[in-house]
Formats: structure tokens, C-alpha cells, sequence
């Protein structure tokens, strides 16, 4: 069993600085790219290293403030954030025995996937017409293969940041080790 | 194991059914304080971000730039937009006189740049987190006088978008480029009506123009002034490629618009237009 507890100390202020990095330098930077999601990333890094369900509350409330700042619609994130965090953590669960491994890549770009898929459906869902525009659905394919890009190079980092600096690792033997 | 997997599952649905509920209570409009209250806390802290990160993110293109006349490229760029803009309004001023002269009716008085229009200057305070480049927060609201559907444009008199959602200290304006946005224009010079819609972030399409209508390559398209707080000839682009097929009802083109998102910094409002 993982009972690594989350230092919030560390924690929450690195969430909330990745949080107005993404609503404000973030967009900026990658102007002319696709803008990466990195806090739906370092969700994800934290739901696959821990079977603490305090992560889907953390996800929750980053997804609140995120839409706020978002779509006129209240809630396409919220939604997204929670399955997508979800499928991460549900697959991890079961297939994810070591942390560094091919293994937490894949699960990661599911459920980046997950996410960009199901934001896409959530915010047309006012006009269904435009998920069958072929322009639409190019942007979206565009939007998942660079989160998939984006993702590949973050993961690694985030895990590993996790690992040394998020969770207690004094009850590291007593736990499942995912960190070899 | 079992335990974990099935906690998990109930703090999924939990949120989930919370999630259902925060929707609905927002549809009712129930969550407007806590929205206003989340970002009255987050404006001033985001301004600073904002502020401070963009100079951080100028430092670095100005870098990248080197050799590349940046700076210069700019400067001629921003000035090709204000004599393009100043052509427009010539244009729409000998356009308007030419009908005032016949019909002596000065209640249409076109003038922008501060003349007629009370403009208030704002500032982007936080963007889209996502990609589909819906919307960005300016921190103007109730309090500096905005109200929903004003129009929202950079110096030149260049249409940005419109203000959608207001709180006290900050708004939400939806960007032309945004697929959920219409805005009800003109060729400038062949006049055919149409509707600029947004292409998820990529650029902006001029549509719903009738077969008998012509359009023009390089052609301007302005704002027709037939929707309400959106005034007359604020300048959108260019028209680039058109796009027409005997069997379709409309014909459509796409456009060059005259804005570079990913720069704007300030803003200006159109006030007092109703």
C-alpha cells in the first residue's frame, strides 16, 4: 500500500505558481505553438505516483480556477480534468509497477488524450455541427500530438520531482516502491 | 488493493456529482460571487505576473530577434496598420459624407480615435489556459463602466473581440477568433455583408455572403455597426482567400486579421456606443 502522505507546504505552492504560469506566461510564450498543459501533467505525474484519492480533491480545485479563467461555460474543465486524472490513476493501479518505465508515458498520454477529447466535445456541445468540421478536428488532432510531445518531455521531470520533493518518503519501505 | 481502487471511485463520483452541481448552480447564475471573489483575489497578483512575465518573455524574443530588425519590422508594421486604418477611415468618413450631404442626417457621425467614443484603456490580465483561444481576462469590469457586448480593440482601432462576461474589477472577452464568435461585418469596398466567425484560435472566416455579392482579394473587412455596443468601420483584416461554389448558398472567405493575439497588452473599451 502507498501511504505517502502529500507535504502541502511544498505542494500547493508549486500548484499554484504552475497554475498562473499556465493562465498568463505559459499562453505567451508558446504564441505562435500549441500551449502546453502542464498542470494537467503534473496532476497526472501525482495521481500515477499515489493511491491517495486527496489528488482527485487537488484536481478539482485547479480545474475550478482554471475555468474560471476559461470558457464562458462553466465546467468542460472540471469534467475533463477529474476523468482524465481519474484514467490516469486507474491505469496506473494496475499497470504501472515501476514509476520510471515506459509504461508511465503511455498512461500519461491517455490520459492527456482523454482530456483534450473530451474538452473538445464538452465546449461544442452548444453545436455539435462544428465536432464534424473537418478544421475543428484537425486543430484537435494537431492539439493532441504536440500534448503528446509536450507530455513526453514533462512527465519524466514531474515524476521525478514528485518523487524527491512532493511526497514523505520515510514510509517509503513500507510502501510499494514505485522509485527504483 | 481492492480498498484503494474503490476510494478511488468514490471520490470520483463524489466529485463528479459536485461538478454536476456546480454547473447547474453557475447556469442560475449562483456562483457569479464566488467567481467575482476568485478573481478579485487573482487580479492584482495577476497583474503582476502578467506584467512582470511578459517583460521576462519580451527579454527573451528580443534575444531570439537579434538580426532580425524586430524592433524595426514592428515599428513599420504598426505604422502600415495605422495608414491602412487612416486610409479606412478616409474612406468610411468620404463614404458617410457623400450619404449625410443627401440624406442631411449627422446622427450617423463616424469618428473614432477618441473623438466621439469614450475609450478606456485596460490591460490583459490572464488568457485562455487551453487551445482553442477563447477568451482572455481584462481587468476592467463594473466598476470602470463595462457592460457585456461592448466592443474590445487595440490602438489603430483594430477589433480584438467583445466583452462577455463582467465581474466588479474584471471581464472575460471572447476573442474574434474563438469558433463561438459573430460579429456582423463588411467588405469595405464592394460592401457585401457578412459574419467574421473565429476559427478555434487559428484566424477568423467571413461568411453567410449571398452568391450575388462580390468579394475582393486584399479587400478591408469592418464592422457594420448592426450590433449593439459594436460600433461602425473598426477595422478586422483582410480578405485573403475566397471561397466560392455555384451549387452553395453563401460563399465564404478567409481573412488576414489586422491583430496579433499572442502580442496584445493593452486594450481599449468602446463605451459609450449603444
Amino acid at each position: 500500500m502507498i501511504n505517502r502522505k502529500v507535504n502541502n507546504y511544498i505542494f500547493l505552492p508549486v500548484l499554484f505558481l504552475i497554475m498562473f504560469l499556465q493562465i498568463t506566461f505559459i499562453p505567451q510564450a508558446f504564441s505562435d505553438l500549441i500551449v502546453p498543459n502542464l498542470i494537467l501533467i503534473l496532476l497526472i505525474a501525482v495521481s500515477v505516483s499515489s493511491e491517495s484519492t486527496d489528488i482527485f480533491y487537488v484536481s478539482f480545485f485547479c480545474a475550478f480556477l482554471l475555468d474560471i479563467f476559461s470558457d464562458l461555460y462553466f465546467g468542460p474543465i472540471i469534467i475533463s480534468v477529474l476523468i482524465a486524472v481519474f484514467i490516469s490513476s486507474y491505469l496506473a493501479h494496475y499497470f504501472l509497477k515501476k514509476l520510471f518505465s515506459l509504461n508511465l508515458v503511455l498512461i500519461s498520454f491517455l490520459g492527456i488524450t482523454a482530456y483534450n477529447i473530451l474538452y473538445f466535445v464538452l465546449i461544442n456541445l452548444d453545436n455539435f455541427q462544428q465536432v464534424y468540421d473537418l478544421t475543428e478536428l484537425n486543430r484537435l488532432a494537431v492539439i493532441i500530438i504536440f500534448e503528446i510531445i509536450y507530455t513526453a518531455i514533462f512527465i519524466y521531470p514531474f515524476a521525478y520531482g514528485v518523487g524527491i520533493s512532493i511526497f514523505d518518503f520515510k514510509n517509503k519501505n513500507e510502501n510499494q516502491v514505485l522509485y527504483k | 488493493m481492492k480498498k484503494e481502487i474503490s476510494s478511488k471511485i468514490v471520490a470520483f463520483v463524489f466529485l463528479l456529482v459536485i461538478s454536476a452541481l456546480i454547473i447547474f448552480l453557475n447556469s442560475l447564475g449562483y456562483l457569479n460571487g464566488v467567481k467575482n471573489g476568485a478573481l478579485y483575489a487573482a487580479v492584482p497578483t495577476q497583474g503582476i505576473f502578467q506584467t512582470s512575465l511578459a517583460d521576462i518573455n519580451d527579454f527573451f524574443q528580443t534575444i531570439e530577434s537579434i538580426g532580425k530588425f524586430k524592433k524595426e519590422n514592428a515599428t513599420l508594421k504598426n505604422e502600415n496598420l495605422k495608414l491602412t486604418y487612416e486610409i479606412s477611415k478616409c474612406k468610411e468618413t468620404k463614404r458617410e459624407n457623400e450619404i449625410l450631404k443627401r440624406q442631411l442626417d449627422f446622427s450617423e457621425d463616424l469618428c473614432l480615435k477618441g473623438a466621439c467614443f469614450q475609450w478606456e484603456m485596460g490591460r490583459i490580465i490572464g488568457r485562455d489556459p487551453n487551445n482553442y483561444g477563447k477568451y482572455i481576462i481584462i481587468n476592467l469590469g463594473t466598476k470602470n463602466g463595462v457592460k457585456e457586448n461592448q466592443a474590445v480593440v487595440i490602438s489603430g482601432g483594430v477589433l480584438i473581440g467583445k466583452v462577455v462576461e463582467v465581474f466588479s474589477n474584471s471581464s472575460k472577452v471572447m476573442l474574434i477568433t474563438s469558433s463561438d464568435s459573430l460579429i456582423n461585418s463588411i467588405a469595405q469596398t464592394t460592401r457585401a455583408n457578412g459574419i467574421v466567425k473565429g476559427k478555434y484560435a487559428t484566424g477568423a472566416k467571413l461568411e453567410m455572403i449571398n452568391q450575388n455579392e462580390e468579394l475582393i482579394s486584399d479587400d478591408l473587412v469592418i464592422t457594420s455597426g448592426l450590433e449593439s455596443r459594436i460600433p461602425k468601420g473598426l477595422l478586422i483584416g483582410k480578405i485573403s482567400n475566397i471561397k466560392e461554389s455555384a451549387n452553395k448558398v453563401f460563399k465564404f472567405a478567409d481573412l488576414n486579421l489586422f491583430a496579433d493575439f499572442n502580442q496584445i497588452e493593452e486594450i481599449f473599451i468602446v463605451k459609450n456606443y449603444d
